[in-house]
């Protein structure tokens, strides 16, 4: 089975060992390789013989002499780092760092010289029992002999050298002792795999230094006399960079160079970043250094410091805007607002200019300046309204094309939370636009264009209605011809849901003039057949007409509201009429009537009706007629509705109470759809985490705490969910 | 038989490529390596038409295709034997391998003495140069003598005649440096071929005809009608091939007649600095006296080149050091051997990669390329012992193991394992297998759970491949009965077998 010969009868020659002819014994043997190792700690190397040290080397591992080989090595270098170290004595500061180098430098030849003649120790003997090798034997014994002993030194010396290079900086010239003797430290360990003596010993001692002399730099700073240096950025960045050109200058290690950074700016900087932040923010946002939010940034490299400057910034921006005043003196609400609008822009820009030098890493300070804004757009309660009228202000002005403002404004409209606040006030302007034709459609659609690009076209579907009847009202009208010969007519039909109209009874109580009611009739019959199922209803409380009269002295065309029309012409048949009378035949109610007739008898531009007695309020007795004696500069006379004094502002207020109730209305039911379709879909969810969501689904308005629970009140009395029986605040879809 | 040798030029039946195809069948990446050393072409192919490549990369031995690319072997995917190479892999990193592998890219691959003499181009270690040439505006070539000797006869005549007593030579004003640079590239065998540029040519030609370099010359003549950058590859890859070869012929001629005839043998007293110096500019143009001392007390002294020696890590410490010998100019390093055959085996192996070790003194080169720290050596060496087939008719088993043991090889402490599992009934009652294994028990490095004596598991583990078995089929030991299947299978000679090892065991006091 087997292919070897086998030849057991060949008598091995084991015991003729050929190679250990030299019979001395170890001590023999040693004493020829101390002497080589005391000569070549003398520098004598080269009076030694490779061959003779190697061979004897050899010859003892081989007569497995290893372990008592390595023994002595270990003890006769011990012996000589143990003369070493004396040269140590009496020596500090930046003379014992050099020396460590010179000396180790100097040890290191001796020991590879050493290792070369051991090199059969090494690969043989220490590579199978696992012990170090002459180069680690030996540092491992200067570190045990030499650097421990001397290390208060060393610690203290490093430590005096690094604070004198921090206080003279860049006049500092020992360096590279400093960084030699680091290396130095860093190359020696005590152990196989054990971090070297630098890190287990010296780094820990460093940063408890540097902590202590960056603390006392803290106080000496405060004790100044300038009391907010020590709190200015300018400083504390100089300070900081300082540390880290002096690291840089002295170690290699990248994790030490930012254990320091770390020290020296958490004793400075973190340990009082409130003040830092108040004193700094409140500095740079006037400053005219375009940098200077970047670098009030660069101070610290933790995220929570950084937090602190943002809120602290977030804080101030918040105030300077709720603290821009508003002109209550203005005659008319939308100067106060455009006013106010142009401050506000001017803020912006600021800021703007502040937030664009920062760095990609600081990205998250433009993102604060912006919800700052938004934060304080929403504790400004007259803000949405403020918006609008600066944006009718602007379509009223009839201008070419959009101007940056306005794009500005586009900007404040995405950055404010509660945006169906906006679109309720927007609506009704905009109706008030549309229907006195008072804008350019053009521009109507270019303004809500853009503010549709970030909320989506299911915001503005409503406004683009509002813009699509007028249209097709005027499709239609072109479409079927003119109504009636004598007379030009113009109808817009509007779609109940996207237009903010209050119906009135006074539209369906109103006696109109027969020829108005017979091209009445006749839209409304061309309209149905076109139409069908449509319920028409007119507004004349929106509609002017416009007539044309031969005064006694002139001509005019008089344009005025339908209910003002509707009573002029009863003086087509009556010469005079007392106020009961036009109250009677026009069945309208007194107050409407009276509104109308002070700006046809009262107003003094438009004089048309003769009133008697005369005088400025009207009583139901006075008597009217025309006024044949009028007479007006230009041809076409607009007569206005005069705003009624008595009690504006309660209109005013009624009217804003009505719009937060409608819009706490419609906010209640886009939260409880919310709701429904977030439960419907995870079946069950607990309180906090059902309010996140949902707050996430919402992107019109921010969602209060109050108004989520009044809506799960109601979707709990209305079985739509159910609470946990165990767990409260968790909550169950009911299907 | 139909005689193949007339189909294909590459067939190769020589014994030493044939064992070279079985190694690389087998995995045996040490062997491979002694076989190549002892110039086989690897490029070659068996009478099935397959190559060491092929079959190592058939076999999946991705250390063996490491091996062959080295040594040379060609892998052109756009040949058959190339392709044939990639399909055949056996697993992805090898067709990796062979994919990654470019033979224009692979000028380089050559043996380790051309690796080591193209180096000393720019030695480094001993800076050693013994002559230079000088060209206008003084700008000068270091070289060594022994090495242009060795590679051209022209040299040789040279620097025996006319040039014998200068270190420094001025060359013709207006020769090409360029030219002459790559000349000496040539000679120190760094891959030169494809550097050469086209105006250097006519100065190469005229040079190699004088320096005597008639491969070369074929060479330029032969690449002048070659455009296709694939075929202009595989030529510069077969000349470089051809170079080495004959370099290593060369150098084994002028080891043989300068160094070894030029020994002296001196049986008592000391060498005259006086005597080495003349010896000096002599050939071999050494600058380093071998002493060798034989175990009968004969000294033999070798004038030898600092900048071949130093391929062993020993002499290479000592010459890199600051030591005595490396600041002498001729120093002299002993060496004990037993006889001079062994220190002659050495120094062909550190000049010219001679891995042709005599099996009667492999123990012996074992020791000596230990001392000597020439690990490759080493393990030829010890493939020899492993290899040879007469080697126990004059040594004993036990003597291989105690030089494993004492040098660290572990193929020899397997290879005596096997040899003892296979003739454990002979083996079991000789004492020194006793003491063979309480040394062994006593080399335990450090201890464990379940202490074992290594060469006992060697043993074990071998009986089990003498016999074929897999470990998990001993357990049929316990529950089968079926006599016939355990005779039949082997089991019952391998549990006698074992038995007498664990009797052996409990004699001397182990727990099994």
């Amino acid at each position: 089975m087997s292919h070897f010969l086998t030849m057991p009868s060949v008598k091995p020659i084991i015991s003729n060992r050929r190679y250990s002819r030299k019979t001395e014994g170890l001590d023999e043997q040693w004493a020829i390789l101390q002497n080589g190792i005391d000569k070549i700690f003398d520098g004598k190397v080269t009076e030694l013989s490779f061959e003779k040290l190697y061979t004897t080397v050899y010859g003892l591992v081989l007569t497995k002499n290893g372990p008592q080989l390595h023994e002595r090595l270990s003890r006769q270098l011990s012996d000589h780092f143990g003369k070493v170290r004396t040269s140590f004595d009496g020596i500090t500061r930046a003379e014992a760092l050099n020396l460590l180098n010179q000396v180790w430098e100097k040890q290191k030849v001796y020991l590879s010289q050493i290792s070369d003649v051991f090199i059969y120790m090494d690969s043989v003997y220490s590579k199978r029992e696992n012990k170090p090798d002459v180069m680690s034997l030996g540092s491992r014994l200067f570190l045990k002999e030499v650097v421990e002993h001397v290390s208060g030194t060393l610690k203290s010396s490093l430590v005096d050298e690094i604070n004198q290079a921090r206080e003279s900086a860049a006049q500092y010239s020992g360096f590279d002792i400093l960084k030699n003797a680091i290396a130095v430290l860093n190359s020696l360990e005590l152990k196989e795999g054990m971090s070297s003596v630098f890190l287990m010993e010296f780094e820990p001692f460093l940063l408890d230094s540097t902590e202590a002399y960056y603390k006392n730099l803290h106080s000496q700073l405060i004790a100044e006399q300038d009391e907010t240096r020590w709190k200015d950025f300018n400083t504390l960045l100089e300070l900081l960079n300082t540390e880290n050109k002096i690291c840089c200058n002295i170690f290699e290690d990248q994790d030490t160079i930012l254990k320091l950074h770390n020290i020296a700016e958490r004793v400075l900087v973190t340990d009082n970043i409130q003040e830092i932040a108040i004193y700094n923010v409140a500095k740079i946002v006037n400053s005219d250094k375009n940098d200077v939010l970047s670098r009030l940034l660069a101070i610290s490299s933790s995220q929570k410091d950084k937090n602190v400057i943002f809120d602290q910034l977030s804080q101030f921006i918040v105030k300077e805007i709720t603290s821009i005043e508003i002109d209550t003196s203005a005659k008319k609400k939308s100067v106060a607002a455009v006013a106010w609008i142009q401050e506000l822009i001017k803020l912006k820009d600021k800021y703007q200019e502040l937030g664009s030098h920062l760095n990609s890493a600081q990205a998250a300070g433009f993102k604060c300046i912006n919800e700052a804004f938004g934060k304080a757009f929403s504790q400004i309660k007259i803000f949405p309204e403020f918006l609008s009228l600066y944006f009718d202000n602007y379509l009223k002005s009839e201008p070419s094309a959009m101007d940056s403002n306005i794009r500005k404004c586009v900007q404040f409209f995405k950055l404010f939370k509660d945006k169906d606040a906006f679109e309720i006030i927007y609506r009704q302007q905009l109706s008030r636009r549309l229907l006195q034709q008072r804008s350019n459609v053009l521009r109507e659609q270019e303004l809500i264009f853009l503010l549709q690009e970030d909320v989506g076209t299911s915001y503005t579907s409503k406004l683009r209605g509002m813009l699509r009847d007028l249209h097709s009202s005027n499709t239609f009208m072109q479409k079927n011809g003119k109504l009636s010969k004598t007379r030009d007519i113009s109808v817009n039909v509007l779609t109940n849901m996207f237009w903010p109209l209050q119906g009135s009874d006074m539209n369906r109580d109103v006696i109109v003039p027969d020829s108005f009611a017979a091209i009445r009739n006749e839209y409304e019959n061309r309209y149905a057949k076109t139409h069908s199922g449509r319920l028409l209803e007119w507004n004349y409380h929106l509609s002017t007409v416009e007539i044309a009269y031969q005064f006694r002295n002139s001509y005019h065309e008089l344009s005025m509201p339908m209910f003002s029309g509707i009573i002029f012409m009863l003086f087509k048949e009556h010469e005079s009429l007392t106020f009961d009378e036009i109250v009677e035949l026009t069945n309208l109610p007194q107050q409407e009537v009276r509104k109308n007739l002070i700006s046809m008898s009262v107003a003094p531009k438009t004089k048309i009706l003769q009133k008697s007695p005369p005088g400025k309020s009207i009583s139901n007795t006075d008597m009217f007629s025309i006024n044949q004696g009028f007479t007006a500069p230009q041809r076409k006379v607009k007569v206005l509705m005069v705003l009624m004094n008595t009690r504006p502002n309660a209109t005013n207020d009624s009217t804003r109470s009505s719009v937060e109730k409608k819009l706490l209305d419609s906010r209640l039911s886009v939260i409880n759809a919310a709701v429904t379709r977030i439960m419907k879909q995870d079946r069950k969810l607990y309180h906090s985490e059902l309010q996140d969501k949902v707050a996430l689904s919402i992107p019109l308005f921010e969602m209060s705490p109050s108004l989520f629970k009044m809506s799960l009140e109601y979707l709990l009395n209305n079985e739509y969910i159910q609470r946990d029986f165990d767990n409260t605040t968790m909550y169950h879809y009911l299907p | 038989m139909v005689d193949t040798s007339a189909k294909n030029p590459l067939l190769n039946q020589n014994k030493n490529f044939l064992e070279l195809c079985f190694a690389c069948r087998i995995g045996d990446v040490e062997n491979a390596d002694r076989l190549i050393s002892t110039g086989v072409n690897v490029n070659g192919v068996d009478e099935f038409d397959n190559s060491p490549l092929f079959l190592a990369s058939l076999c999946g031995h991705e250390d063996v295709v490491n091996l062959l690319l080295r040594r040379g072997s060609v892998c052109d995917r756009d040949r058959y034997e190339g392709a044939r190479c990639i399909y055949g892999a056996l697993t992805d990193s090898i067709r990796n391998i062979l994919l990654k592998y470019d033979i224009s890219k692979a000028v380089d691959v050559k043996q380790p003495f051309a690796s080591h003499l193209s180096s000393l181009m720019n030695d480094d270690i001993v800076n050693n140069f013994d002559f230079q040439f000088t060209f206008d505006d003084d700008l000068q070539i270091p070289a060594h003598k022994f090495i242009l000797a060795a590679r051209s006869s022209y040299f040789r005549q040279k620097f025996s005649g006319p040039w014998a007593t200068l270190k420094s030579k001025r060359m013709p004003t207006g020769s090409d440096i360029e030219a002459f640079r790559s000349i000496l590239k040539f000679i120190y065998l760094v891959p030169v071929l494809h550097e050469l540029k086209q105006d250097q040519l006519k100065h190469i030609h005229l040079l190699s005809m004088k320096s005597g370099f008639p491969d070369l010359l074929s060479y330029l003549d032969k690449t002048m009608h070659v455009s296709d950058p694939s075929e202009r590859a595989s030529l510069m890859n077969e000349y470089q091939y051809k170079f080495n070869t004959d370099a290593r012929d060369q150098l084994e001629a002028y080891v043989n007649e300068n160094i070894f005839n030029n020994g002296i043998l001196l049986t008592s007293g000391e060498v005259k600095d006086r005597h080495l110096k003349t010896l000096r500019d002599l050939p071999p143009f050494g600058d380093l006296v071998l002493k060798v001392t034989t175990s009968e007390g004969q000294d033999y002294f070798y004038m030898c080149h600092k900048s071949i020696l130093v391929r062993s890590n020993f002499f290479k410490l000592m010459f890199s050091s600051s030591f005595q010998e490396a600041t002498s100019e001729v120093p002299i390093v002993s060496l004990s051997v037993v006889n001079l055959s062994v220190a002659e085996v050495v120094l062909s192996y550190l000049y010219y990669d001679s891995t042709d070790i005599p099996w009667e003194i492999a123990i012996d080169v074992l020791r000596t390329s230990d001392f000597i720290l020439t690990d490759r050596l080493k393990t030829m060496a010890a493939v020899t012992i492993t290899q040879s087939k007469e080697f126990l008719t004059k040594y004993s088993i036990f003597d291989v193991l105690d030089v494993a043991w004492s040098c660290s090889v572990e193929r020899l402490e397997h290879h005596a394992a096997k040899v003892i599992a296979y003739d454990i009934e002979n083996y079991i009652n000789d004492s020194l297998l006793s003491d063979a294994i309480i040394q062994s028990s006593k080399r335990i490095k450090s201890r464990q759970d379940t202490d074992t004596v290594e060469l006992v598991d060697d043993i074990r583990f071998y009986l089990l491949e003498k016999y074929d078995l897999q470990a998990d089929i001993l357990e049929l030991l316990d529950t089968e009965d079926d006599i016939d299947f355990l005779k039949k299978s082997g089991l019952l000679e391998y549990k006698k077998d074992i038995d007498l090892l664990e009797s052996l065991l409990i004699e001397l006091g182990f727990d099994i």
